[in-house]
């Protein structure tokens, strides 16, 4: 129970109203233009648009305060604490930004003769080793654009790993707490998924694994699991489980997700793990910019190497070149991946250092077990069983005593200044609240958010029954979701 | 550890909170033998202290401006390369604007009473992309525009059905976004079949019509302008097509929709592309931004985030996430694909950008493009340098033929000016018919004498 007087951070502060772009156009009015033409103008002959796109004709400082005032409707990091489990919601230090934005590493095309591209060649490479290092795997590439495009990217490897070996085996393994990525990247590589079911306790026991190879046999082409996984929770079996897995001459791919937790404390190539990707825009800070760019490389174990997508950078006697690997599965994106998002992650790594980057993890686990120690006074904890950097906890005593739900449990931290968990997810937790503090959370803005949670905690208690209307200070009140799905307006000429 | 929040006293109150002895206990549920020796030198340079404790922002600074400077950029460089990613002048306030942390450091917009201003912004960059491509709906965007024509060629084929044939590629479309999108069928479609383009650098109307009959194939996939500049006649193809059953995904160059008429009246189904060169650098290929539009009707089959209009609890309008049913979170392996992102800020710099050129602004990228390149095929010609496939309709881009291009080519580099892509090289498939062939592009930092200058390099042997 909160004793402490408690004071809510949110606060009512200038919103101002924004119509969209277009109802501020007026016509014949411009803000940016190119310099007068110095060669003759040239239009082409055929084909020429009838009616010109009509795009809003506004000022630049109307411009500015446009999109201002739309980002000031928005929460984010830079705001206030993001406890949104299994997205990593760290700090992202001003400083990647400045390098990224660097004319050398910024203004160069993907095709310059690779005599002219050389550093940004050596980025790539350093950073491909870094990751290899880090995960203690033995090659990587940094193609794949998102952590679903490395889950894409990792299972077509081993598609190709397989039928180099002459075998065409259809099912891939995936406990049932998984991210909704795995099953869907499954189908899309010519998998089908089959859910394992992980005990009560929360984790996939090799003793599941073993009955599941019983049935499927070498029908199997691999076993796909988060570690640590969705409940923050070490898969201790994982050893074991890849023993399994090689024992049918299957393959054990890593979702690197939650690799935040076990920087410098252990590795998947230690685990046996064949294939993992990385999520740079979790564990490696580069910002989430409202839904991407994101950035999500593969490391893989040397035999999978061969497979890995091309063109891939090669160290060369004069610095750093291309190879085109004959067994590669192709090109998963066009050119080198997003390597703006590369420059962030690699000048995050080089800030930290090993010693850095094996703190960050044991803050991150730290921040979290001090969370989930507090608030298991006021919500139920959906596992006993220990947790590294996130925690999930449950609306089981909220329900029981006056029906008050996860969903409301969320919109009413947004009251309290705060962006909620992740809810309802990992999905075999009922009322699911998926909690990551990350570690560059102070222990001052961690009692904020037990404070403000404890509060909703007790006005639950107290049989306060205002929930079904929150949130109430954000500048707009609760969304219709439902109302924007059965009529969908989704762009400006669909109103009616 | 930079950005370190927490003292070593916050530790031991906290180790206490916990009811833990260090920091070490937290992690006991790893068993220990895969805790052992654990290493992971990172590859910097220098001392190994400093190694491990990492570099300041300074020494980040010195060692990261030393990698630039060895890529070969404006304004030292001029460059003629084009092949999908284009440079461009962006105006100051893109970059000011998506750097506010508001934007910056947001999450994707699930919870919309928190994320009106990327939402409202998603709603704006689909309005706009709609009336650029003439389309009805467009999507919150796509990685880049290899991976939006595979989802184009994915998409087409949940909407002809499984009785339907293969995918028809055309031949002339990037090579990147061929490849690309070979590799994402290769296990889930049946193989896509290559359409072959004529002697003037077109899709082969007539083999189109050979593959039509003899493969019902379920879609068509053409570059807009193709790979060698050719704006292809989307009214023609269409003709020779059947009414039904067969989609046309035009893979389109959205700063040619100032000038062009939309794909949309041409007799497009689906069209997508890569706007990055809408106010996003070149970035070595990325992050950039893929754009998805389509007939309203194949709206369910859709990949992708879609943002909505909508009311509040007060009656108000504002934004959600909607249309959700189709993707990975909610329908995991039955979902429209894996994608779990968009490319938020990289749109949002596109909606930036295109507001700040407006209508009029937009119509001038398109001209300053257009009469960039016609001047320097004319003077080229001039100068004996032939365009290939001359009778073609181009945009701003096209393939030249160029004696010795070996030598000229190093020539332009030793004047550091790079003078395009060397198709025998990009595309080794082409083999020798394409051994002089140099694909040149111009775009808007070109002023009348970098064009001089590369005409003038390329003309000569010395």
């Amino acid at each position: 129970m909160i004793t402490e007087k408690y004071q809510t951070l949110a606060r009512q502060g200038i919103a101002l109203t924004e119509p969209t772009i277009f109802e501020r156009s007026s016509s014949e009015r411009q803000s940016f233009a190119l310099a007068p033409l110095d060669v003759p103008e040239y239009l082409p002959s055929q084909y020429r648009r009838a009616q010109p796109a009509e795009l809003p004709e506004v000022s630049e400082l109307q411009v500015v305060r446009h999109f201002t005032r739309l980002s000031s409707w928005n929460y984010a990091i830079d705001l206030g604490t993001f406890p949104l489990g299994s997205c990593t919601m760290k700090y992202n230090p001003r400083i990647n930004e400045e390098i990224a934005a660097l004319a050398g590493l910024a203004e160069i095309h993907p095709d310059l003769p690779i005599p002219l591209s050389q550093g940004a060649l050596e980025v790539i490479f350093r950073l491909e080793n870094a990751l290899c290092s880090i995960a203690g795997m033995d090659a990587c590439s940094t193609q794949p654009a998102a952590g679903a495009h490395g889950e894409l990217t990792g299972l077509l490897l081993i598609r190709a790993f397989h039928e180099n070996l002459g075998g065409r085996r259809r099912i891939v393994l995936i406990p049932d707490t998984a991210h909704g990525t795995n099953p869907a990247s499954c189908i899309l590589a010519g998998f089908e998924a089959v859910t394992l079911k992980s005990s009560s306790d929360g984790y996939l026991h090799a003793e599941t694994v073993k009955q599941a190879i019983n049935l499927h046999q070498r029908d199997i082409a691999a076993l796909m699991m988060t570690n640590p996984n969705t409940l923050g929770i070490f898969e201790s079996d994982i050893a074991e489980i890849a023993e399994l897995i090689h024992g049918i001459g299957a393959q054990l791919y890593m979702d690197g997700a939650n690799m935040n937790a076990i920087m410098g404390v252990t590795q998947p190539g230690k685990m046996g793990v064949d294939v993992m990707q990385y999520n740079l825009h979790k564990t490696f800070s580069t910002p989430h910019g409202g839904g991407g760019p994101g950035s999500g490389p593969v490391a893989v174990k040397s035999h999978l190497a061969p497979y890995l997508p091309g063109p891939r950078v090669v160290k060369t006697d004069t610095g750093f070149g291309l190879d085109y690997p004959a067994q590669s599965i192709g090109q998963i994106k066009s050119y080198f991946g997003n390597f703006g998002v590369l420059v962030r992650a690699l000048c995050y790594i080089y800030r930290h250092g090993e010693t850095g980057l094996k703190e960050v993890s044991r803050t991150a686990v730290l921040n979290a077990n001090y969370l989930k120690s507090r608030l298991s006074e006021y919500f139920e904890v959906a596992s006993k069983t220990p947790s590294l950097h996130e925690a999930v906890l449950t609306d089981q005593r909220q329900i029981k005593s006056h029906g008050v739900k996860t969903l409301q449990i969320a919109k009413s931290l947004i009251d309290e200044g705060f962006h909620p968990p992740t809810i309802y997810f990992p999905l075999v937790v009922p009322g699911a609240m998926l909690i990551e503090p990350t570690e560059t959370e102070s222990l001052e803005e961690l009692k904020e958010l037990v404070n403000a949670l404890g509060h909703i905690a007790d006005l639950i208690a107290k049989g306060d029954t205002q929930f079904e209307q929150k949130p109430h200070k954000p500048v707009v009140g609760k969304v219709d979701e439902v109302g924007a799905t059965r009529h969908p307006i989704l762009s400006l000429d669909d109103r009616p | 550890m930079p950005y370190r929040p927490l003292t070593p006293a916050n530790e031991r109150e906290m180790l206490q909170v916990i009811g833990a002895n260090s920091i070490e206990d937290l992690f006991a549920s790893i068993p220990p033998r895969l805790r052992e020796h654990i290493a992971m030198p990172l590859g910097m340079d220098g001392p190994t202290d400093k190694q491990k404790r990492g570099w300041t922002e300074h020494e980040l600074r010195g060692f990261f401006s030393q990698l630039g400077a060895k890529n070969a950029h404006f304004p030292e460089y001029c460059h003629f390369l084009g092949g999908g990613i284009y440079d461009n002048i962006i105006p100051a306030v893109v970059q000011q604007l998506v750097l506010r942390g508001e934007f910056l450091t947001c999450y994707t917009p699930y919870q919309p009473e928190i994320s009106q201003g990327t939402l409202q912004a998603i709603f704006e960059f689909q309005t706009m992309i709609t009336r650029l491509t003439g389309m009805e709906v467009a999507n919150a965007s796509m990685y880049d525009g290899a991976t939006a024509t595979a989802e184009a060629a994915l998409m087409a084929e949940r909407i002809a059905g499984k009785t339907a044939g293969p995918i028809l590629l055309a031949d002339s479309l990037h090579p990147d976004y061929q490849n690309v999108t070979q590799t994402f069928l290769k296990y889930h479609s049946k193989p896509p079949v290559s359409v072959p383009f004529t002697q003037q650098g077109t899709l082969d109307l007539e083999a189109l019509k050979q593959l039509v009959i003899k493969q019902n194939p379920s879609a068509l996939i053409v570059g807009w302008p193709n790979y060698f500049g050719i704006v292809e006649s989307l009214d023609e193809i269409r003709l020779v097509l059947p009414k039904t059953c067969l989609l046309i995904v035009s893979i389109t160059d959205p700063s040619a929709l100032s000038l062009f008429e939309t794909p949309a009246k041409l007799g497009a189904d689906i069209v997508v592309g890569e706007a990055h060169q809408l106010g996003t650098p070149m970035l070595f290929g990325g992050p950039h931004c893929g754009f998805f539009a389509s007939k309203k009707e194949f709206l369910r089959q859709m990949p992708g985030r879609l943002a909505g209009e909508t009311t509040d609890i007060r009656g108000n309008r504002c934004y959600a996430l909607t249309l959700s049913t189709r993707e990975q979170h909610i329908r995991r392996e039955k979902a429209t694909s894996n994608i779990c992102t968009n490319q938020g800020l990289i749109a949002l710099r596109t909606t930036i950008y295109l507001s700040l050129l407006g209508k009029n602004g937009f119509l001038e990228l398109g001209k300053t493009n257009s009469s960039l390149f016609h001047y320097l095929e004319t003077e080229l010609a001039k100068m004996g340098i032939k365009k290939r496939f001359a009778q073609s309709l181009h945009y701003r881009e096209g393939v030249f033929e160029v004696p010795r291009l070996a030598l000229r080519f190093q020539n332009a580099v030793d004047r550091k000016i790079v003078p395009g892509i060397r198709l025998a090289e990009k595309v080794p498939r082409f083999g020798n018919r394409f051994a002089d062939s140099l694909l040149i592009a111009v775009h808007p930092k070109h002023t009348r004498r970098d064009l001089d200058r590369l005409v003038e390099v390329l003309s000569s042997d010395h």
